[in-house]
């Protein structure tokens, strides 16, 4: 019986055996793992549950009910924010937490930094489900969260999270770094940068505070505008978005893998060569892949290539992981068929697979001329979060349960039903929408006889999808009772707990300071040339033994790998004019525009609608010229969107009146009678901050962005309600309510954005928008 | 598989993590025959898109596309010039009349209304015989052109003059059909018949 360690055994300063032979004794924190194990399944419900509600709201949007926080818009980024960060992330984290410990041999360096990790990350969670909701968002996918929130992520990440698995790492007693950690390394690293680059930003709210002296509201001090503009926010955006797939998604899952499938199967992993292989070359290739996510786009046509034929490149590296998994299953296949938890490990990496082939299919430009905008982007990521994130987490929850808790897992036939529940859910909903994605792309390229579109009105390549997006309810409801078994069954299994967790005391030595090295390789060849001889050894991967000894030079190489990449699409980007063409005629929003335009991106209006016109004939003919590189150097954020479940709005300034966005906000159904876009009541009376439009029109100073004249004192806001005036006068001669009644309305602000869209292009030069001087008179009461 | 012959197939590495073990097999055939494969068509692809003409650039090929079309959908109607007969001519030809269709459906539907019955507030009933802005059929054209100076009707600026002469003369067509519309949709006042379309029995 293994004596009971004290709590302040740790990694750092471990205890001596008793009998002096050298080694050290230590206790492994699953505490810790525990912790991280219920959070991943709670917030996973959580995550699943907003789904579904969102996407009722696509099969039947009355079910929004008009509420602000309930909106899509809003919704959808706390769906994915909670799906990839809480659901993904914890269950990240209780395997790097379980697995590292194992592997090194050695007890997390800091239990404190392990807490502060855990309830700093769940803490950022809630300031998510928090602020998404209310419409407190930075306006780029997958990196919502305002700036307050990402320092908090910045340093629960990189200090508490990265520093203790580095210092694990360091205080090692394993000599050599299992295949798990390399991706765990590179997790870490990578994320990171990505994290740090896409979210350099200036708070609105901390310019107000300095240059006015005042204290901004709550709405504008979590306000921020990224440092980038347009194309190239793009370019880092997509970087960043697609590396969250790879870095988060991907990379971590596959470490976890590498630990708990070979543990699950009580089998050898299949090839220690092709880990070697597959680890660079995915590392390295993967970083390239981002500008895949822009094809046709206002990015220069050699950024939109290297995103593509990176992507292609990257399809058999991935696969390396997935054949190492299945691999690594011969010999026990038999097992399969009665262990739920090798069935959810055998459909998760066969979902990897799938998801790693058709990742560089849709990076082929031809096929995402159709793939874009549509369904068929969203069934992809469905495939690879449900099929292999989620269930590579349910496999090993199920496989750590009975450790973690000490006792029996509660019910095998739960696990099991949970796998099909699950598996079924997933394939309809995949199978919808893939449906509906290749349906609705086929819709809007048809051509009639007469070389005309054969659907000209949107809304008709919607509602031809809403049986689809029934299916996918149902299917989404499915996986989600499939999360919810789960969570009974560890529920009832941690009811069988031992009264007090067992504390298992290991021993090892620790390393010794004087290590010779593997003995070299011989070269198998016999060559007479020391270059061949030197290439074959080489080839037997020595080299990469005396790598695994050395976690730092380790972690910089990871570094180096995923910086090459990155500079090489990102510097000509920034450097080179010619990527973004000037356009004369294309000048700053107004102050009342760009208070619009935060309100466009507040309410998530980028989750369906893109502002973006490719190079079609069938795109042009819906919405107008195609768009150019210059007309977005004031976009900060870019707003091109990646899902047109509503139409473009490129080029929607001055194609409607006033009065028809206002009707529209009101009750879309009102002016389009299939329309799934929810109610805006609260656009039609929430009152703009006039005096807070200072600050934002100073931030965008900050950035560069020529405002001239209209900076001097009290400039901004005069300009602000005169535009806002005239827009409201329009508004009532068409019909609208009085003018008196709108004019301080956020709605107003957000039609004068939405009229200016687009139509820099088409002004003469030198043709100024022009504010006609209004007096107070002309207001009717 | 042949790799089973292999002595060295399944053979253990000397080290072990918490009870991992890994084998020191080599990396499958195909494996590496498909990732070379994949750089190969990098390569290709990059020479062939970027530095030869045989493919043309992203913007080339748009421009080649828009001139086709352009023959296609408006072909001798590019020739004749805006007027009365313009309309009268496309509104005789079933094929223009279809595209004018097309055109209304992708713009005037959100105001006027799926059957062109009018709008509550946003657009009026184009189907009775009660025009406000109307008075001759060539009205239509400087109406979709430009709107109307009360900005209850945007000019409809992304249309090119075809689209703008094909979809006046599908609104013009739609006349008589008299679809019931909401109150006030047919707001103005009887005007005059508009004249016959031109049928040309050779085709347009």
């Amino acid at each position: 019986m293994a004596e009971q360690a004290t709590d302040q055994t740790s990694g750092a300063g471990a205890q001596k055996h008793p009998d002096q032979s050298g080694l050290e004794a230590f206790v492994y924190d699953d505490k810790i793992v525990r912790m991280f194990a219920w959070a991943t399944v709670i917030w996973g419900i959580v995550a699943f549950l907003v789904g579904v509600i969102i996407a009722l709201q696509l099969a039947f949007p009355q079910a929004g009910l008009g509420v602000s926080f309930l909106s899509f818009g809003r919704l959808r980024p706390l769906h994915t924010n909670a799906a990839i960060f809480a659901f993904a992330g914890n269950g990240v984290f209780a395997a790097v937490y379980y697995s590292t410990q194992r592997l090194c041999k050695a007890r997390m360096y800091s239990d404190l930094l392990s807490k502060l990790h855990f309830w700093g990350w769940q803490l950022i969670i809630v300031c998510a489900a928090l602020t998404l909701p209310l419409g407190i968002t930075q306006g780029k996918e997958y990196a919502e969260l305002e700036w307050p929130i990402d320092l908090m992520i910045a340093v629960v990440w990189l200090v508490f999270f990265g520093g203790n698995f580095m210092m694990t790492l360091i205080h090692r007693r394993e000599r050599h770094l299992y295949v798990a950690l390399w991706f765990y390394i590179a997790t870490i690293v990578t994320v990171t940068v990505l994290h740090v680059f896409n979210n350099l930003w200036v708070p609105a709210g901390l310019v107000y505070l300095v240059q006015h002296g005042q204290m901004p509201s709550p709405e504008l001090a979590l306000k921020s505008y990224p440092i980038y503009a347009g194309v190239q926010d793009a370019l880092m955006q997509w970087w960043y978005g697609h590396n969250a797939v790879a870095f988060f998604l991907t990379t971590p899952f596959l470490g976890l893998m590498y630990y708990f499938l070979p543990k699950a199967a009580e089998r050898p992993v299949f090839s220690y060569k092709l880990s070697i292989i597959h680890f660079w070359s995915l590392v390295f290739i993967y970083i390239w892949a981002g500008p895949h996510h822009l094809h046709y786009t206002a990015l220069p046509e050699w950024a939109s290539t290297v995103g593509m034929v990176f992507s292609v490149m990257l399809w058999m590296p991935s696969w390396g992981g997935m054949i190492n998994g299945l691999m690594t299953l011969r010999g026990a296949w038999h097992r399969v068929s009665t262990d739920p938890i090798l069935k959810f490990f055998v459909v998760g990496i066969t979902f990897y697979g799938m998801s790693t082939f058709e990742g560089p299919l849709l990076s082929v430009k031809s096929v995402n001329s159709l793939s874009h905008y549509t369904d068929w982007t969203i069934a992809h990521v469905h495939a690879g979060v449900l099929g292999w994130n989620g269930f590579m987490t349910f496999g090993m929850l199920y496989w750590m349960m009975p450790r973690l808790f000490q006792t029996e897992l509660y019910s095998k036939k739960l696990c099991a039903l949970h796998f099909w529940i699950g598996t079924i859910g997933m394939v309809l909903y995949v199978l919808a929408i893939y449906a509906a994605g290749i349906t609705q792309g086929l819709m809007w390229r048809a051509f009639d006889a007469n070389g005309r579109l054969s659907y000209p009105d949107f809304v008709e390549t919607v509602t031809v999808l809403i049986p689809m997006y029934w299916i996918r309810v149902v299917g989404g409801l499915l996986y989600l009772t499939g999360a919810c078994i789960g969570l009974y069954n560890m529920v009832m299994t941690w009811r069988a707990r031992p009264e007090k967790y067992e504390e298992v005391v290991h021993y090892a030595p620790a390393l010794s300071k004087n290590y010779k090295g593997d003995p070299p390789a011989k070269s198998r060849l016999g060559a007479n040339t020391k270059l061949g001889d030197a290439g074959d050894r080489f080839l037997q991967g020595n080299w990469h033994r005396s790598l695994e000894r050395k976690p730092v030079k380790f972690t910089i190489w990871v570094l180096v790998a995923i910086a090459i990449g990155t500079l090489v699409e990102a510097i000509p980007m920034f450097m080179v004019s010619s990527n973004v063409p000037t356009i004369a005629t294309v000048e700053p929003y107004t102050p009342l525009e760009l208070t619009g335009r935060d309100i466009y991106i507040s309410e998530g209006c980028y989750n369906c609608h893109s502002q973006m016109i490719r190079p079609f004939l069938w795109e042009t003919m819906r919405y107008g010229e195609v768009s150019k590189p210059g007309e977005f150097v004031y976009d900060r954020p870019f707003q091109w969107g990646s899902r047109r479940i509503g139409p473009d709005l490129a080029r929607e300034g001055g194609l409607r009146t006033h009065l028809w966005h206002y009707l529209h906000f009101k009750n879309p159904a009102d002016v389009s009678e299939n329309s799934i876009m929810p109610r805006y009541p609260w656009l039609l009376s929430g009152i703009i901050n006039f005096d807070e439009i200072r600050g934002r029109v100073d931030s965008m100073a900050l950035l560069g962005v020529p405002y001239g004249d209209l900076l001097l004192d009290g400039k901004t806001v005069e300009h602000a309600k005169e535009q806002a005036l005239v827009i409201a006068l329009e508004l009532e001669e068409q019909g609208g309510p009085p003018a008196a009644e709108t004019m301080d309305k956020k709605v107003i602000a957000l039609i004068a954005y939405l009229q200016r869209l687009g139509t820099d292009i088409s002004k003469e030069q030198g043709e100024a928008i022009v504010v006609e001087e209004v007096g107070e008179e002309e207001v009717s009461p | 598989m042949a790799d089973h012959n292999n002595d060295h197939y399944d053979e253990l590495m000397s080290h072990n993590y918490d009870g991992i073990q890994e084998y020191d097999n080599p990396i499958p055939g195909w494996w590496h025959m498909i990732f070379l494969g994949t750089v190969v068509f990098a390569v290709l692809y990059v020479v062939v898109v970027h530095f030869t003409s045989i493919v043309p650039s992203r913007d080339e090929a748009y421009a080649n596309k828009v001139a086709a079309a352009e023959e296609a959908q408006f072909g001798k109607l590019r020739e004749l010039p805006m007027d009365e007969t313009k309309l009268r001519i496309i509104m005789g030809n079933e094929a223009w009349l279809n595209t004018g269709k097309s055109i209304f459906d992708g713009t005037c539907v959100v105001c006027h209304g799926k059957d062109a019955q009018g709008i509550t507030g946003l657009g009026l009933n184009l189907t009775d015989d009660n025009y406000l802005y109307v008075k001759e059929m060539m009205d239509i054209v400087d109406l979709v052109a430009n709107g109307t100076e009360n900005k209850k009707m945007p000019a409809q600026t992304k249309l090119n003059p075809n689209e703008v002469a094909m979809v006046s003369a599908y609104a013009a067509s739609l006349r008589g059909k008299n679809v019931p519309g909401p109150e006030g949709s047919d707001a103005g006042e009887v005007i005059a018949p508009f004249p016959a379309p031109i049928v040309d029995e050779n085709g347009g």
